[in-house]
């Protein structure tokens, strides 16, 4: 075989370099081993590079991880161990694996959650700080000795003077420290620019000189092409490195202000004694983590150490990462092109989609969401039930079924720990002794059609009404809209000379006749007063002993409806009415329609009623806030039964709004939630009353003279049906109903304003933020029907949970 | 080019020197006034978003702070000393100096001592942890440190009754030495400093000591001791001095933190409540004080250099 070869080769004319192909340098490796072994053989990059990587696993799920969430819950005062009671901070134990702060709040917890926010916080700061040191440096380096050059020079001098937590201070404080965020963006970010405006200034010093600058500049590139396509990648690995170091660097100075009691959103004040308050923090972060725990170092060091030692962690791992890619650079195993890569490019989308997700769920906003959709239907719904059963008989107020249903709501408050009290108020009522009638007639008297009591008419006792029967045709008094602006005064009867309502039924328009005019009907001879109002609800509450002495004339109100049947002989509508009213070119006019009408009120004897409201109030957690007043209200009576013997149940009326109230208190209380600001929940007793229980707890002083209304919150029928959530807002800014707005949207709940709910009371609160009635759908008063089993369960859970999601945020955000 | 005699040579450094000087010199009292301008301005700024009501807008405080600050240079230069002013000067002043002083000789002494000896030793397997130690050194934030320290402190007297330093607390008004207190809060102050002059020596003089000239030094037969000292070193100076500076910045950074950690009443402390109390002149003065001691080191390393590195002589650099 050899000798074969020899022979061959012998024989051919080539040289034979076979031979030589065979030899191998001795210490080849191949290019991509080497590249590994760099990195593994790497240190800091392996070490720094894990604990980066753990860092951002921590910001994506690290709230997972946590035993509990600290944004809602989490404060203890008391715990009792094995026969001693331990008060907060508690030690290192099982239950608390890193102790916890002195409000009992879970260290581990804490920290799980504020990995997010603190390295969140430090990743924007790093990039403004990188783009303000980029476009900064980056000019100061091209036009290098110019006046923008010396600015810049003399201003990175000027801040490398001064002690930069001081400086950072100066600046947060200046912004107001309560905006948050992105006073901290702009305060580090400002102060904090120079060492990378410093090394990009010597960056591009360096490589403007640098010959393919000039062939750059020959093809005819703009300045700012050139710092683009060709200064930029030269010093992108090594921004890369410096943008490592930097965010140590910023989450160093988090560390140091926190430490210094400075820490984003300057947290809530919170009376511990008499005279002294103390600033906690509600939003988990390390460096507010260590604010409050300075003066416990020495007998409690667990409290200040853990988060100290986070910070040293993520520091180091930053540090460590940046020093290990400076080494794989040095080396030249790093190569700049692998970043303008697709891969690259698939790896910034990864962590793009991931920070997205981050900054979606970042923050409280998820969690006021979890709280505010563990309301469920069947807890409503055993509310609505016992409120609208027949023993109740339907909660008339005053009567023994009120009273229960009064001591109900107390019970359940007091139950789920709150502070609830009854609270009485004494009214004068008249009750009709049979039911009041109201009947269209032909003309020879017999009944064309009769109208429903509270659906089309009710009695009213207000000034002159009272008892009294009337039967005859109907006269309708028009008036130019100045005539109802016009104050009372003794020329009244001469203005309205010839005006002859003697035998005769006559029909008002809310709101476009004078006020009290009924008295000037009376005084004219008037049978009887029908009022066209979209309020029809009896109003058989004496307001003054004054109206005893009464003559009797029967007033009833009637709906826009009664009357447009009433005037559909003479071919007219209410509506067409008001128009014709404008364009009238008399103070009045009176017009005698065909219709004839028979209406009969009769009264028993004024009687005292006790009314009770019912009161629960939660404390706010802030010292600062807890004068604040969050209100949520419904009121809980109803028309009872009627005096044909009709029960209203009032299930969704009434019912859904009480049973919403106590389901929101029970979830709070049972999962500790304690908003910043007060709030008061209140079931009103009489809220139909022109002088409601609302009116008489207003009018008492004390308690309102101690809160501010910050945000008032009214439910009614809110398992009713219709396409989606009604809301009305009744006064003060619209940033309540924004909220509302909003919450709803967050929960795909659909939502409209308008409605038609009105109680007399509702003006008098003047919630700063807004004054909201929410009902689902725009119901009118279903009255019999409206029974438990007809109250939609689905609208009515979901109508709680925006309406909690609401109150959540109204109560305890300090601004929304 | 016409021959220049020696003399008209050292005549023409002499007057860039003097030039030089003027124009650092007019650039740090154009400095303090804007610390000052700023001092004011913020806290000014501070109390405005403070107050209950609606806040004013931010333009409504620029002018009386510009008023204040005239105020504070016109008093200054009338020589009344205002009681801040006065106090900074005679106490908190030397207090923080003190620290700051020790803190960063200490790291400079042992930084350059290490740095050296693990620059000699670059070939073996300790090099390169030692420059990833002194990455973590830096790492280390100076609450964390201050810490450590004390709940050792607390361990060793548990155990032994003697404790190690006095970990808490200190008044000057004593007249007890200082010594003692100083050590922790100096200690801290010097860790940053210490891992980054360390860093800095070992990579620069690795750097100079595989250069050719140190050969040429080391082959006309010069003692190892001298080619370090007079070749390497010296040239390796330049980045050392910075390195100086910057961790004098570092000290200067952590100052606040170990002053409130240790109880050490010094400018960064008194800046502090001068911040939170809203006292504007205090903070003025406080910054004022220590902001043109900086540039006042900044310009005397600048000087330095120029008598290091005879290049930096000749060049226009800086302002």
């Amino acid at each position: 075989m050899s000798l074969l070869r020899a022979l061959g080769r012998l024989l051919n004319p080539r040289a034979d370099l076979s031979r030589l192909r065979r030899t191998r340098p001795p210490d080849e490796v191949p290019e991509r081993r080497v590249r590994l072994r760099h990195v593994l053989l790497n240190f800091p990059l392996l070490v720094g590079g894990f604990v980066v990587l753990a860092l951002f696993l921590l910001v994506l799920f690290g709230p997972l991880l946590a035993p509990e969430n600290p944004y809602l819950h989490g404060r203890r005062v008391l715990e009792y161990r094995e026969g001693t009671f331990y008060r907060p901070p508690f030690p290192p134990s099982p239950e608390h694996p890193l102790g916890t702060d002195e409000l009992g709040r879970d260290t581990l917890s804490m920290l799980l959650y504020g990995t997010r926010n603190t390295l969140v916080a430090a990743a924007f700061i790093t990039m403004t700080r990188l783009a303000l040191g980029l476009i900064l440096g980056g000019l100061a380096g091209w036009y290098e000795g110019r006046l923008i050059d010396r600015a810049v020079t003399a201003a990175v001098q000027v801040l490398a003077s001064l002690p930069m937590v001081l400086v950072a201070m100066i600046v947060i404080f200046a912004l107001d420290i309560r905006r948050g965020l992105p006073v901290f963006i702009v305060a580090l970010c400002v102060i904090g620019w120079g060492e990378i405006g410093q090394y990009v200034r010597a960056e591009f010093i360096r490589i403007k000189k640098e010959p393919f600058l000039d062939s750059g500049r020959v093809i005819g590139l703009t300045p700012l092409q050139l710092a683009v396509r060709h200064v930029l990648p030269n010093i992108l690995p090594a921004l890369i490195v410096i943008t490592l170091l930097e965010m140590g660097a910023v989450l160093m100075i988090l560390g140091e202000l926190g430490f210094l009691g400075v820490y984003i959103g300057g947290g809530i004040s919170i009376q511990v004694d008499d005279f002294a308050r103390r600033q906690y923090f509600t939003v988990p972060e390390w460096g507010a983590m260590m604010a409050g725990s300075r003066a416990w170092a020495r007998s409690r060091p667990w409290m200040i150490l853990y988060p100290a030692l986070a910070f040293f962690i993520a520091v180091t791992g930053f540090n460590l990462l940046g020093e290990g890619l400076r080494r794989l650079i040095e080396r030249g195993s790093f190569n700049t092109g692998v970043l303008l890569g697709w891969r690259s490019l698939v790896a910034a989308g990864l962590i793009s989609a991931a920070s997205v997700y981050v900054i979606l769920t970042l923050g409280p906003a998820p969690s006021y969401r979890h709280l505010a959709q563990q309301i469920r239907a069947e807890d409503l719904m055993r509310h609505v039930q016992f409120l609208a059963s027949p023993d109740l008989e339907g909660r008339g107020v005053g009567t023994e079924g009120a009273r229960r249903a009064a001591e109900y709501i107390r019970d359940e408050f007091v139950s789920y720990g709150l502070t609830a009290w009854l609270d009485e108020v004494e009214v004068t009522l008249v009750d009709p002794v049979e039911p009041p009638e109201l009947a269209l007639l032909d003309g020879e008297g017999g009944v064309v059609r009769t109208f429903t009591r509270i659906a089309d008419f009710g009695e009213s006792v207000e000034r002159h009404g009272g008892s009294g029967e009337a039967e005859g045709p109907v006269t309708l008094v028009l008036f130019h809209p100045s005539e109802a602006r016009r104050p009372p005064s003794l020329e009244t009867y001469a203005r309205y000379r010839g005006l002859d309502l003697r035998g005769r039924v006559v029909m008002l328009i809310a709101g476009n006749a004078p006020f009290d005019f009924e008295t000037e009907a009376m005084i004219r001879g008037a049978e009887g007063v029908l009022i066209v109002s979209t309020d029809v609800y009896p109003r058989d509450q004496i307001l003054s002993e004054e109206d005893l002495g009464r003559p009797e004339l029967p007033v009833l109100r009637i709906a826009p409806e009664t009357a447009d049947a009433i005037l559909a002989a003479d071919g007219l509508q209410v509506a067409d009415l008001l128009a014709e009213a404008e364009e009238l070119e008399v103070p009045w006019v009176a017009r005698d329609l065909s219709a004839w009408v028979r209406m009969r009120v009769a009264l028993g004897l004024p009687r005292p009623v006790a009314l009770l409201n019912v009161l629960a109030l939660l404390d706010g957690a802030d010292a600062a806030l807890a004068d604040d007043l969050v209100v949520v209200s419904a009121h809980y009576d109803g028309p009872g039964r009627g005096l044909d013997g009709t029960l209203y149940p009032g299930a969704n009326e009434n019912g859904t709004g009480v049973a919403t109230m106590l389901e929101i208190a029970r979830l709070w209380q049972e999962q500790s939630f304690q908003p910043r600001r007060s709030v008061l929940f209140a079931a009103w007793a009489g809220g139909d009353l022109q002088y409601s229980g609302a009116h008489a707890f207003l009018d008492r002083p004390g308690f309102v003279g101690v809160y501010r209304f910050s945000a008032v919150i009214h439910l009614d029928r809110l398992g009713g049906e219709g396409p989606g959530l009604v809301v009305r807002q009744v006064s003060g800014l619209n940033k309540l109903l924004d909220l509302f707005t909003a919450s709803a949207g967050r929960l795909g709940v659909p939502v409209g304003q308008g409605g038609r709910v009105f109680h007399p009371y509702q003006e008098l609160f003047q919630g700063r933020n807004g004054t909201l009635i929410v009902t689902w759908g725009d119901p009118d008063p279903a009255l019999a029907e409206d029974t438990a089993e007809r109250v939609n369960a689905d609208h009515l859970s979901r109508a709680a949970q925006v309406v909690n999601l609401t109150l959540i945020t109204a109560a305890h955000e300090p601004r929304y | 080019m016409r021959p220049v005699s020696r003399d008209a040579e050292r005549h023409s450094i002499l007057v860039d020197l003097l030039a030089l000087l003027a124009r650092r010199l007019a650039f740090i009292a154009a400095v303090a006034f804007a610390i000052v301008y700023f001092c004011f301005l913020g806290v000014g700024l501070r109390t405005n978003s403070m107050s209950a009501g609606e806040p004013r807008s931010v333009w409504t405080q620029v002018g009386p702070a510009l008023g204040a600050t005239v105020d504070f240079f016109g008093g200054l230069l009338r020589g009344d000393l205002r009681y801040a002013l006065g106090t900074v000067l005679t106490t908190t002043y030397p207090a923080s100096w003190r620290l700051l002083l020790t803190g960063v000789g200490v790291a400079t002494i042992l930084g350059v001592v290490a740095g050296g000896l693990a620059a000699a030793w670059r070939r073996s397997p300790f090099a390169l942890p030692t420059l990833t130690l002194t990455v973590i050194g830096i790492s280390i934030p100076s609450f964390f440190l201050a810490l450590l320290l004390q709940v050792i402190d607390i361990r060793f007297y548990q155990r032994t009754g003697v404790g190690l330093f006095p970990a808490y607390g200190i008044s000057l008004h004593r007249t007890q030495s200082l010594l003692p207190a100083m050590v922790a809060p100096a200690l801290v102050l010097a860790a940053r400093p210490l891992a980054h002059i360390t860093r800095v020596t070992f990579v620069t003089l690795s750097d100079v000591l595989e250069r050719d000239f140190i050969r040429t030094a080391r082959a006309k037969g010069l003692r190892e001791t001298v080619v370090f000292r007079r070749h390497a070193l010296r040239n390796a100076g330049v980045s050392i001095l910075t390195a100086i500076l910057v961790s004098f910045r570092f000290a200067l950074g952590s100052l606040p933190v170990v002053e409130v950690f240790f109880s050490w009443p010094g400018v960064g402390q008194a800046m502090l409540e001068g911040i939170l109390k809203g006292d504007a002149q205090q903070v003025a003065a406080l910054g004022l004080s220590i902001g043109v001691t900086f540039l006042l080191l900044t310009l005397l390393v600048d000087l330095f250099y120029r008598w290091i590195d005879p290049r930096l002589r000749a060049s226009e650099e800086g302002l």
